[in-house]
């Protein structure tokens, strides 16, 4: 079981003037860096040894973002690897979470919150974090804002957890497209399948 | 049937109307485009993010040469396991407020 872990720790002061088209939903450079983050995660996942001399080429479209983008490109990554049938260890999937508590008001017991919206993410600290699977294996630990240490821990187990709910509802999003393909005889049911399926 | 508040405190409810763990309304296809290896249409909220797998093919790596190693790849070569080439397109209509992008946004 491969257990890979490298977090990208980036913060970056924009000056005062910009403020204004602080959204950071499209930085200059900003797909770059998403790209690279994503391609490292998908090859350490990814059973790549197994096609030599070859690419696997990953094109993503964002259509609309409101948050977690990172999280629902990971995501969707995965589900598109499950059906080009490229093997991997597990699904990698990815969620965010945010911390509401502040040092002033003295409420450092406050909860997390997971998979922010946009508005969410322009007002609270938050990290993108992506886990091998159920396990709690971390593949990618992405954090651009500033957050108190103490904190740290707190949002990477809400993150994890919630990573655990995403993991199961792409595993059902595969279940039913394959459930589907057996049974309008998309593909031959024979000895390799070794789904059970009631039909 | 009102509100059950004694096992759902609403003064911990996000704008949105969730609790602190609760996910947005998740929605995912696999298979959407018929010609590719693979594909998928993935929502989050309103995060909305398609997805096109193509290969693992041999000849990419030849064709694309340099504009693999230029984007999103992983390490160069490819002589013992595949090359992961990624690439990202955002939408000028994705977000609220469209956004004329800066000259050096690749």
């Amino acid at each position: 079981m491969i257990s890979k872990f490298y977090s990208i720790f980036t913060s970056f002061h924009r000056p005062i003037h910009s403020t204004c088209l602080c959204t950071p939903l499209i930085r200059p450079r900003r797909t770059q860096e998403l790209q690279a983050t994503i391609a490292k995660a998908l090859a350490a996942n990814l059973h790549v040894h197994l096609y030599p001399r070859s690419a696997i080429g990953i094109s993503l479209h964002v259509l609309s973002q409101d948050g977690s983008l990172l999280a629902a490109l990971i995501n969707a990554a995965t589900l598109a690897l499950v059906d080009a049938g490229v093997p991997m260890t597990d699904y990698l999937v990815a969620c965010t979470a945010g911390s509401t508590a502040t040092h002033s008001a003295g409420d450092e017991g406050a909860d997390p919150l997971v998979d922010l919206n946009t508005q969410e993410e322009q007002e609270l600290p938050f990290l993108t974090l992506a886990t091998l699977g159920a396990t709690d294996k971390v593949a990618v630990l992405v954090c651009e804002t500033r957050v108190q240490v103490s904190r740290l821990e707190g949002m990477m187990a809400s993150a994890a957890d919630a990573c655990k709910g995403v993991r199961t509802f792409l595993d059902r999003v595969v279940r039913e497209k394959g459930h589907k393909m057996v049974t309008e005889g998309a593909i031959e049911k024979g000895a390799s399948m070794a789904m059970d399926i009631d039909v | 049937m009102p509100l059950d508040t004694s096992t759902y405190d609403l003064a911990l409810l996000r704008v949105d109307g969730r609790r602190w763990n609760e996910l947005r309304r998740l929605h995912g296809q696999i298979r959407t485009q018929a010609a590719a290896d693979g594909s998928s249409y993935l929502e989050m909220g309103n995060t909305k993010v398609m997805c096109v797998v193509t290969g693992p093919s041999e000849d990419a790596v030849r064709r694309r040469g340099v504009a693999a190693s230029a984007s999103g790849s992983t390490a160069p070569g490819g002589a013992n396991a595949a090359d992961v080439v990624v690439s990202i397109v955002v939408g000028g209509f994705s977000s609220v407020d469209r956004k004329r992008r800066a000259r050096n946004d690749k």
